[in-house]
């Protein structure tokens, strides 16, 4: 187990070293890389489709419920819209991020 | 992309950022007209009770008045006639300003954050002031919670929950309106012809939906304020 320890060890402090010897290269040429978009595809992405998964389930759910029970339809219709009302505002939350990382 | 307003601020030499100010009076305006249009033909014939069987604005808002009663009836509880004209006037003012934004060379006014804070504080102020009215100077229990002990705890987990409300109604709002907006001008620069207007059609149910979102959700934070229950 010491003999894993002391290897891991080795390995960070040569990656430190490395580090440092590469820093005090004098002609090393620094590239940024704008991953704004990046990030701002990924946020709408996984907002529309935690969003949607959840919306999806919900009006199924209450599909059945319907097509079970008919007469239910004015006691359901008020919680439906609002429980996906709440879920779409998770979505709308990745796309304002995404579009003030785009900003 | 032609912009109307931006036009009238030109000639105003005022800046970009009185934009939704000019909408939301461009707005005001109509639905004040339309207000005083719809007075005038109750009173023209008052009494019939059966329409006329033909199609005109009066019949067309009174399906939409009847709609908000509807929601006031159903959330509201006992005195639900009093709130009755702040969800109508919330209801008609936004959907004329969703609206507004599918004729071409005027955005909507909600597409701004600031519009719909402003909106969303007034409904603020309406549950309150309904909930103080309702239970006096006992309304602050309804922030209390059932056990003393925990008290101050629950206190400030309602007094967040409360000032996020504002928000939440606001952002929801903008962020709908002006997603959509956005996406009726990327597909209108893809597609100039027949794409937009099907989104144009997706973009009339979101101005319903949102409208309906808005007043619902005022009529529940006001059914929850003048509730006694707690």
């Amino acid at each position: 187990m010491s003999k894993v320890i002391s290897r891991v060890v080795a390995v960070f402090t040569g990656l430190l070293f490395g580090t440092l010897a590469f820093g005090q290269e004098p002609e090393m040429v620094v590239q940024a890389i704008n991953l704004a978009p990046l990030g701002a595809s990924v946020a709408i992405g996984l907002a529309a489709y935690g969003a949607a998964s959840g919306q999806g389930r919900t009006v199924a759910a209450a599909l059945e419920g319907l097509s079970r029970n008919p007469q239910a339809k004015d006691a359901m219709n008020t919680p439906m819209i609002l429980g996906l009302v709440f879920m779409e505002f998770q979505a709308l939350l990745g796309f304002v991020i995404a579009y003030l990382l785009l900003n | 992309m032609i912009n109307y307003y931006n036009m009238i601020l030109h000639e105003l030499d005022l800046g970009h950022e009185w934009m939704p100010t000019v909408g939301s009076l461009t707005v005001t305006l109509v639905v004040i007209g339309v207000g005083f249009y719809f007075k005038s033909a109750i009173q023209k014939d008052a009494g019939d009770i059966v329409p006329n069987g033909k199609f005109s604005l009066r019949y067309l808002l009174e399906v939409i008045l009847e709609f908000v009663y509807s929601i006031g009836k159903d959330n509201c509880g006992d005195n639900y006639r009093k709130y009755l004209p702040i969800l109508s006037a919330l209801f008609v003012f936004i959907l004329f300003c969703n609206l507004s934004g599918l004729v071409p060379g005027f955005p909507p006014p909600t597409e701004n954050m600031s519009h719909n804070v402003a909106m969303g504080l007034v409904a603020f102020l309406v549950y309150n002031y309904a909930g103080y009215k309702e239970h006096g100077f006992g309304y602050i229990k309804t922030f209390m919670g059932p056990v003393l002990a925990i008290a101050p705890l629950i206190f400030v987990i309602e007094l967040i929950s409360h000032a996020s409300r504002p928000l939440s109604l606001g952002l929801r709002l903008t962020g709908n309106i002006f997603g959509d907006h956005i996406l009726l001008g990327v597909m209108t620069g893809l597609a100039k012809l027949v794409v937009p207007s099907a989104l144009m059609f997706f973009g009339l149910l979101v101005a319903v939906m949102q409208s309906f979102v808005f007043t619902l959700l005022t009529a529940l934070y006001i059914s929850m304020a003048v509730s006694h229950d707690h």
